[in-house]
């Protein structure tokens, strides 16, 4: 009983580890689907002059899994809500479950969305890309620099508890 | 078509704080409707048939703008932005260069604001601050007394110039006679090439007529007309061409082109009567090489498109 005890304790704690740098390099993935999201719509809007309801939903597919905001923002837009594009963004954006950084760069490009020229369109949504990059880098640095201090955190945790119970 | 429908339609472009105001607008009332122009901070001013009128905050109309008229806010102005461009301003340099935006149903909605220049031409415009909703009313059997008169001893359309002033029906008579002669309606069918330069006689929105101009009738929206007849007689066969506003040097060679292709053509041009057309060069010249077998001329004597004459030279 003992033995099986420990090896829960352990596997718990590897589990833990694993689990703590799985969410590392799901921030960096949903980092790097956000940029690419906000690429299709900038080139949906400079390159193919696509309303904004039917770019967005473009753009969720080249977001790949955080495909999810654009989704909504363009499915709120399309939709018989009577919302500008800045609220059906805004309003996608509270709906969507991200951390209080993600909202505030993702938030950047709302103010007036829709009521630009092409250019300045374009470039908002550039400059909130530039941000997602720096965001994105550094959290590749954080999932390298950390990643395998969770997971050795997560092994050696356990077995330090292992020990100490037995 | 109800009476209301038109309003309905472009009503469907006002935030829901205008809407509700003239949505109570009178049946009577909304049938005779022919504009509604907005400017921020202004009074809400409707156009009828013969008169204008305020609207008011309680949703009635008067002559005068009163001492508190209802004014249409920067915040609506925006959002009546926001949904004629769908949220898409980018999407729509071509029609802010052009200075009108065609909606579903065939009405327009002018704008003005700023004019971003480029080398001295409009390229786009921005801070838009006064937009008029234009209601169309196509007018099926408009033409219907008209057309006989314009026909040949085996039945075909003669060259035909129709002539008139302003507001007196001509773009309506004319879209009529299009839809007409394509639809093989009490004369046999024919291919129309219909060459739109203004955009008022088919009011093409994203490649569909929003306007009837016939099943058979090709429409070259936006193009000029010297140009656009050219293209036509290359590139669709028409039997028949129709365009709006003769009148400018390069449209007299497009049309003995057309003349020596054999395809007729109906035309309309400004004017009150015929010395009228004579004072006007190319018209003038046109008249004395017989190019027309009708004129047409009409006028707002009996309301928009009576028809005062119809001379055969």
């Amino acid at each position: 009983m003992r033995i099986l005890g420990a090896v829960m304790i352990l596997l718990s704690g590897g589990i833990a580890g694993l689990w703590a740098v799985k969410r590392l390099k799901a921030r960096v993935q949903l980092l790097l689907g956000l940029q690419q999201g906000l690429l299709a719509l900038e080139k949906e809007i400079s390159y193919s002059v696509t309303a904004m309801g039917e770019a967005l939903e473009k753009s969720a597919a080249a977001a790949g899994s955080a495909g999810s905001f654009f989704r909504r923002a363009g499915k709120l837009l399309s939709g018989a809500h009577g919302l500008s594009a800045e609220e059906a963004w805004s309003r996608a954006l509270e709906e969507e479950a991200l951390d209080a950084e993600l909202r505030g760069l993702l938030s950047l490009p709302a103010a007036g969305l829709g009521l630009s020229d092409k250019e300045t369109q374009v470039r908002q949504l550039e400059l909130c890309r530039e941000r997602l990059l720096a965001a994105e880098k550094e959290a590749k640095a954080g999932e390298e620099r950390y990643g395998r201090l969770y997971q050795a955190m997560g092994w050696g945790g356990a077995a330090v508890l292992v020990l100490f119970l037995l | 078509m109800s009476a209301k429908l038109p309003l309905k339609q472009v009503l469907d472009y006002l935030p829901p704080s205008l809407r509700k105001d003239l949505q109570g607008l009178p049946a009577e009332q909304a049938a005779l409707l022919e504009e509604i122009r907005i400017k921020a901070e202004c009074p809400l001013l409707l156009r009828f048939h013969q008169e204008e009128a305020f609207l008011q905050p309680d949703g009635s109309l008067s002559r005068e703008p009163g001492l508190q008229p209802r004014l249409v806010s920067g915040d609506e102005l925006n959002r009546i932005m926001l949904l004629l461009s769908d949220s898409s301003f980018y999407a729509l340099e071509e029609e802010l260069r052009r200075g009108y935006i065609t909606l579903p149903g065939g009405h327009r909605a002018g704008l003005v604001g700023r004019a971003v220049l480029e080398k001295g031409c409009i390229r786009t415009m921005k801070d838009i601050s006064s937009v008029n909703l234009r209601l169309a009313r196509p007018v099926p059997g408009a033409a219907r007394e008209l057309l006989p008169q314009l026909l040949d001893g085996q039945g075909s359309p003669c060259q035909s110039l129709i002539v008139s002033p302003p507001r007196a029906g001509k773009t309506t008579l004319l879209r009529d006679l299009t839809r007409m002669l394509s639809d093989g309606e009490g004369v046999e069918a024919l291919r129309v090439g219909l060459v739109d330069e203004r955009s008022e006689l088919a009011a093409m929105r994203k490649g569909q007529a929003q306007l009837p101009v016939g099943l058979r009738t090709d429409v070259l929206d936006g193009c000029p007309k010297a140009e656009g007849l050219l293209l036509m007689l290359r590139s669709m066969s028409p039997q028949l061409l129709v365009c709006d506003e003769l009148g400018r040097e390069e449209d007299v060679e497009a049309l003995r082109e057309a003349a020596r292709a054999g395809v007729k053509l109906i035309a309309s041009a400004h004017g009150r009567d015929e010395r009228e057309l004579l004072a006007r060069p190319v018209l003038s010249r046109l008249l004395k090489e017989n190019c027309f077998e009708r004129i047409v001329i009409l006028s707002r004597r009996l309301g928009p498109g009576t028809i005062e004459r119809v001379i055969r030279l």
